[in-house]
């Protein structure tokens, strides 16, 4: 049997407490991972400023997924 | 001297192995206690069980139903499957951290290394549970959301990506750093002793840290709560339908 996932409120709570950090994580990722592909193909700054703009996108879409669920869920 | 010395691990048996630094430290060592404490108070509560708990046994209980009932309880269905994993990572990272606030002991929280390990088992089994449910195509199409133009898709597959990767590594990060900056103000309150050098101020960080301690309690148990519930809300999220 299939189950669809409903989180509870408090649920909703502690996953938006824990966004902030999951977004701050995102950048930092995506900028490491940019700045790392800079080092081995040799193409400063460009492979960090992609990651930097992933990586935003990636922590941002994070909120947007949870904000819709709410949305969805409301 | 640098105060926080005092929180960084110290090794105690050191050892390589392959050119690998597999040195015993202090908090592989509280790590081993947080495991035997855990395994003896299990092994003592279910020894004599009885219909109407008492003693060890309703600690036992009460721990097991306040995992089922506030953290399993978001698998919705599945709860008791999950039940052993979720009990062993709360419970291993409730005793970690009230053993990081033993003096001379050293939490195994404190060190980045043991937090990033358990952020990393979270994500393996999160993961696999995802490509069990969907099998590997569904979990692939999870990458990327319906009804977008192609040149989007070539774009989020990589953002998919790092908001995946993202979730262990603030896992492994707040744990450690919750952890490590509780220690760090409260050896910064104790120095303040040395600093003052008087009897007469002397109640200030004496009374601060034991009210910080305090503190520490309810953080070392919010903490490890913190974890569990995320972990099992990733669980949850990976047996999730696309609706």
């Amino acid at each position: 049997m299939i189950r669809i996932f409903k989180p509870e409120p408090e649920s909703d709570f502690m996953r938006a407490a824990s966004l902030g950090l999951e977004i701050a994580v995102a950048v930092f990722l995506g900028a490491f991972i940019g700045y790392e592909a800079d080092r081995y193909f040799k193409t400063s700054p460009w492979g960090m400023v992609l990651g930097l703009v992933i990586g935003s996108i990636a922590g941002f879409w994070n909120a947007y997924k949870f904000a819709m669920s709410e949305d969805e869920h409301s | 001297m640098n105060i926080l010395e005092h929180i960084y691990q110290k090794q105690v048996i050191p050892l390589r192995l392959w050119g690998f630094d597999l040195s015993i430290t202090n908090g592989v060592i509280s790590m081993w206690l947080a495991l035997a404490l855990i395994v003896l108070f299990f092994f003592l509560a279910a020894r004599r069980m009885k219909m109407v708990p008492a003693g060890l046994q309703t600690l036992a209980e009460m721990f097991i139903t306040f995992t089922r009932d506030e953290i399993a309880s978001q698998i919705e269905g599945e709860s008791d499957k999950w039940l052993p994993f979720l009990i062993a990572i709360f419970s291993f990272i409730l005793i970690s951290n009230l053993l990081g606030l033993v003096p001379g002991l050293g939490g195994s929280t404190t060190d980045i290394n043991v937090t990033a390990a358990l952020a990393i088992i979270v994500f393996i089994v999160v993961q696999l549970t995802a490509i069990w449910r969907h099998g590997p195509l569904g979990y692939m199409k999870k990458f990327i959301p319906p009804g977008v133009p192609f040149f989007i898709t070539i774009f989020m597959i990589p953002v998919e990506l790092i908001s995946q990767l993202a979730r262990p590594f603030s896992l492994a990060v707040r744990l450690f750093a919750n952890m490590f900056a509780g220690h760090a103000v409260m050896l910064l309150i104790i120095s303040m002793i040395f600093i003052f050098k008087n009897y007469v101020l002397l109640p200030i960080p004496v009374l601060g840290n034991t009210a910080f301690l305090a503190f520490e309690l309810f953080i070392a148990a919010i903490q490890a709560f913190v974890f569990t519930y995320l972990s099992a809300f990733y669980i949850a999220s990976a047996l999730e339908e696309e609706h």
